[in-house]
């Protein structure tokens, strides 16, 4: 049954946080909230889990209205069935591995003793920590910690699975192992998830859906791959990735930048003479090319000129001047500043955003 | 789950809307509330009114400024001189002490600075009274000192009076150096130590690090702990009243006492003299406020990097004379001379002649009256403490952590006490329950009253300093597991603050135990608490049963409190630091 929220609003003093947010997690999905830090997500989390009292609109949990403004219905957070990792993961000091999981099971009462014990042990076995259940919060690594948290939320079987940015706690090379982690489990339990994220790495690569969100509202909503590669929104395309944008003028017959260089953008041709669009080039999918080497077979070229480097490693970033647009370029090669160069890339990787973006 | 809404379970009922929990916070807060009001309104109330009429309390009389025109009265206006003279004086005398000692134990290579720092710190537990009563056994004209001048010198043109301003200075002072040595320690220890590296890296001497950026950086901890310290000593009563009256000094504290306990009793006018010192002391506390939130802003200590020792070189044994010195005056002297004197017969200064003796020990345990002030006191104390925890708790949870409607009332009203001198509350609440028809006069329940009202601001300080330590998303998570508010609070909120707990109750004991500023105008005979008998016993010239009984009753406290400290040892196993989850 999944989650439903329409329309929620949540005001603090006079500011509005989330303006009329909407949206849907079927069942087993794993959405992402992503966006830049005050945008709402944080707050739209919360009021899901009961920890904030939503001013408007509704939620419904697994077919249950949990929340509803207008009828005055607020379902107490103990009473809505969740499992929540929290940012600091909040793990209990004061309790061992094995009761900080055995927790939830517990405190509501229902389950024996001895079963207690065997979903203790199931949580823990799914999260690989079964060895430690005997350990102390303050024995464990931030990653162990991560994880008796991941143990604590699925231990009851939660109705829906809630992530309050679990990894940014994490090194950089913990959070990739632990990413992948905590999708594996969420497909085998197949439990709807909410997952809130400012970092588009773990929104892309974790999430069946995206939600971009900015200033309390919706921006665009979408498949990973989707949002990144076809952005409806110039916000989303800045906010994930590294986007370049260029105006480009329909002439009636071809895509034309202010220099008047010609740019065929397929499945782009229907806009009237005279209309000027915003083209999204990736930094990624440029190749830096000297400006007398022959053009590479099914590429496209705009003419350039190099106005900075910086050497990266396995790169070197270019800034490069095009038609009066600063974009950035990754190339290998080296060019020095001043130089006339080409920035080619294929024509299935420029995107043209929607004249509303 | 076909209708939704029939599944929501019901609509929000205005309890819910206050509290967000139910009957039993809400009624606890309710409670919370008016017992916190009833502790601080009475005894203020009754002073307001008192202050306003011609009459003693309980009689009939009629509504007068007269007690605030005899403010002006030149004796008042010499009184309010004297006790800011001697505040200032003590408190900057304890300051430089107190942060040089501090110092000197945290920041240099001193030998036994582990020895040092705990004798200051035990020293801060000598009840101030004692203190006085051992400084004029040693430096009263009858004293120990012109004794041996006299009797075993034959020294007879120079003396010592412990009866004097300086006298009363040194002792406040004496007295008041472990607390700021305890203030000043946190942020010496806890001081960035890149902030001095970054200064030696630029080419500072040690000497000039520590005049140029190691006191400049404490100067806003130093200035709040020298108010704290003023304000302890303008509020002090009984050294200047056991030191302080005999030679014909006044305080405001010890003005107030003299009027309303000597004839011609005058009520009005202590009461407006209470209620003036009350505004001194909180003007001084609104300025050390300032202060110390203007300090949060300008140093983020917290992160404690390892600082080397000063090497304190040839300049060792001064350092070591000074701590040690101290130690000696506050701490160490004047038990060995309430032993000594509570072993003789009749004073005499040269232990050599004296004639020794088990009587005051022996009266101690046949006499009923001190058998009944001891029980009195575990039950004031042990009792009374556990109260004050019990009511500090909730406060301090409604007031950080549910904050409902009214919560920032509550807060004020709960740390109101703090700005009024312990003698004035006694007066106060002597008139209220002179007119409420509540017969607890002259009982230890108006004792109880009295100390939970004095102290109830260091116990939420205490528990709430604890309470903002442990992140909030604790308590969601048990919220998110199923738990209902009071399973959280019950479950992961106390068991967490339990250390804070013990703390605030182990500090109230001792406070109980020492107080006797509010508690000499309330007690009586069959009310007697230790530390009103000991005072009685030394009104009455009684050295010897004093100071048998400070020696006792100071060795039964710090077993009392040690056998508690190993019994709730247990309860805290297993837990460990981290009390940031993450971090």
């Amino acid at each position: 049954m999944g989650i439903r929220i329409s329309n929620l609003v949540k005001i603090y003093g006079s500011t509005l946080i989330v303006d009329q947010i909407s949206f849907d997690v079927a069942d087993g999905e794993f959405v992402t909230l992503l966006g830049p830090s005050g945008c709402g997500k944080t707050t739209t989390l919360r009021c899901i889990a009961g920890l904030e009292r939503a001013d408007g609109g509704s939620i419904e949990i697994d077919g249950t209205v949990v929340s509803d403004g207008s009828l005055g219905i607020h379902v107490g957070t103990h009473e809505r069935n969740l499992g929540m990792v929290f940012q600091s993961y909040a793990i209990w000091p004061h309790m061992t591995v094995a009761r900080n999981v055995a927790f939830p099971l517990q405190v509501r009462g229902a389950t024996p003793s001895a079963a207690i014990d065997e979903a203790v042990r199931w949580a823990l076995d799914v999260v690989g920590l079964g060895a430690l259940s005997h350990r102390h919060p303050s024995e464990l690594s931030g990653g162990q910690q991560q994880r008796v948290a991941l143990a604590r939320a699925i231990v009851g079987k939660p109705k829906v699975l809630l992530f309050d940015e679990p990894l940014s706690n994490l090194d950089a090379r913990l959070r990739d192992r632990t990413r992948s982690e905590i999708s594996r489990i969420q497909k085998e339990l197949a439990i709807p998830a909410v997952y809130v994220t400012h970092d588009q790495a773990e929104a892309l690569s974790m999430s069946d859906r995206v939600i971009v969100m900015n200033g309390g509202v919706t921006v665009e909503e979408g498949a990973p791959r989707n949002l990144y590669q076809r952005p409806r929104k110039r916000f989303t395309a800045e906010f994930i990735g590294a986007a370049n944008f260029i105006g480009m003028t329909w002439d009636g017959q071809l895509w034309k930048t202010a220099d008047g260089a010609s740019v065929a953008i397929p499945g782009h041709s229907a806009a009237g003479a005279g209309e000027t669009r915003q083209a999204v080039l990736r930094s990624e999918v440029l190749h830096v090319e000297p400006a007398d080497a022959p053009l590479s077979a099914g590429f496209a070229a705009l003419r350039g000129t190099v106005l900075g480097h910086q050497y990266m490693g396995p790169y070197t970033e270019y800034s490069i001047d095009v038609a009066g647009t600063a974009i950035m370029a990754h190339s290998a090669a080296e060019f020095p500043v001043g130089s006339p160069v080409h920035v080619t890339f294929r024509p299935q990787d420029i995107h043209l955003l929607p004249p509303d973006a | 789950m076909t209708n939704p809404i029939a599944m929501a379970g019901r609509p929000v009922s205005l309890g819910e809307r206050l509290f967000g929990s139910g009957k039993v916070l809400g009624t606890l807060y309710l409670a919370c509330f008016v017992v916190v009001a009833l502790l601080v309104l009475i005894p203020l109330v009754a002073l307001v009114i008192g202050s306003l009429r011609d009459a003693a309390p309980g009689l009939p009389g009629s509504w007068t400024l007269a007690n605030w025109a005899g403010l002006m009265s030149k004796g008042v206006i010499g009184t309010f001189a004297t006790t800011i003279g001697i505040g200032l004086a003590s408190s900057i005398a304890s300051a430089v002490v107190g942060t040089a000692i501090a110092f000197i134990l945290h920041r240099t290579d001193m030998r036994l600075a582990r020895l040092l720092a705990a004798l200051v710190s035990l020293s801060f537990f000598l009840p101030s009274f004692i203190l006085a009563m051992a400084w004029i056994i040693i430096g009263s004209p009858g004293g120990l000192i012109n004794g041996l001048l006299q009797d075993v010198l034959g020294i007879e043109s120079f003396k010592v009076d412990a009866y004097s301003h300086f006298g009363i200075v040194f002792v406040m002072a004496l007295h008041q150096v472990p607390f700021v040595y305890l203030m000043m320690r946190g942020p010496i220890i806890g001081m960035d130590a890149s902030f001095e590296e970054a200064a030696r890296a630029a080419g500072a001497s040690q000497l000039s690090v520590l005049r140029r950026v190691t006191l400049p950086l404490l100067s806003y901890s130093l200035t709040s702990s020298v108010v704290l310290s003023f304000i302890l000593a303008i509020e002090q009563f009984a050294i200047p009243a056991l030191m302080g009256i005999p030679g014909h000094i006044t305080v405001l504290a010890t003005q107030l006492y003299l009027l309303v306990r000597f004839p011609p009793p005058n009520y009005g006018l202590a009461a407006a003299l209470g209620l003036s010192l009350s505004m001194l002391t909180a003007l001084a506390l609104w300025l050390q406020r300032r202060i110390a939130r203007k300090n949060r802003l300008a140093v983020t200590t917290g992160k404690a990097g390892r600082l080397a020792p000063v090497p304190l070189g040839r300049w060792r044994w001064l350092a070591s004379l000074f701590c040690w010195s101290y130690v000696m005056l506050a701490l160490i002297l004047p038990v060995i001379i309430l032993g000594y004197v509570s072993v003789i017969k009749y004073f005499n200064a040269n232990p050599f002649e004296a004639a020794y003796t088990l009587r005051n020990y022996l009266f101690l345990l046949d006499s009923s009256a001190t058998m009944r002030s001891f029980w009195n006191t575990l039950v004031v104390s042990g009792f009374g403490a556990l109260l004050g925890v019990v009511l500090a708790t909730l406060i301090s949870y409604f007031t950080l952590r549910l904050k409902p409607p009214g919560h920032t009332a509550l807060d004020m009203a709960a740390n109101l006490p703090f700005g009024v001198p312990g003698v004035v509350l006694g007066l106060g609440l002597l008139w209220a329950y002179a007119y409420l028809p509540v017969p607890i006069y002259g009982t230890v329940t108006i004792l109880v009253i009295a100390f939970i009202t004095r102290f109830l601001a260091y116990a939420t300080e205490t528990i709430g300093g604890r309470l903002v330590q442990i992140d909030k998303s604790l308590e969601e998570a048990a919220w998110t597991a199923g738990a209902t508010r009071l399973e959280g609070i019950r479950r992961v909120l106390l068991p967490l603050a339990v250390p804070s707990l013990q703390g605030a109750y182990f500090l109230l004991f001792m406070a109980f135990f020492r107080e006797i500023a509010s508690a000499v105008l309330l007690y009586t005979a069959s009310s007697n608490v230790l530390s009103t008998s000991i005072w009685s016993s030394f009104e009455q010239a009684n050295w010897g049963l004093a100071s048998a009984l400070s020696l006792v009753g100071m060795i039964a406290v710090f077993i009392f409190m040690y056998a508690l400290m190993l019994l709730t040892r247990g309860s805290r196993k297993g837990e460990k630091s981290g009390m940031l989850p993450g971090v």
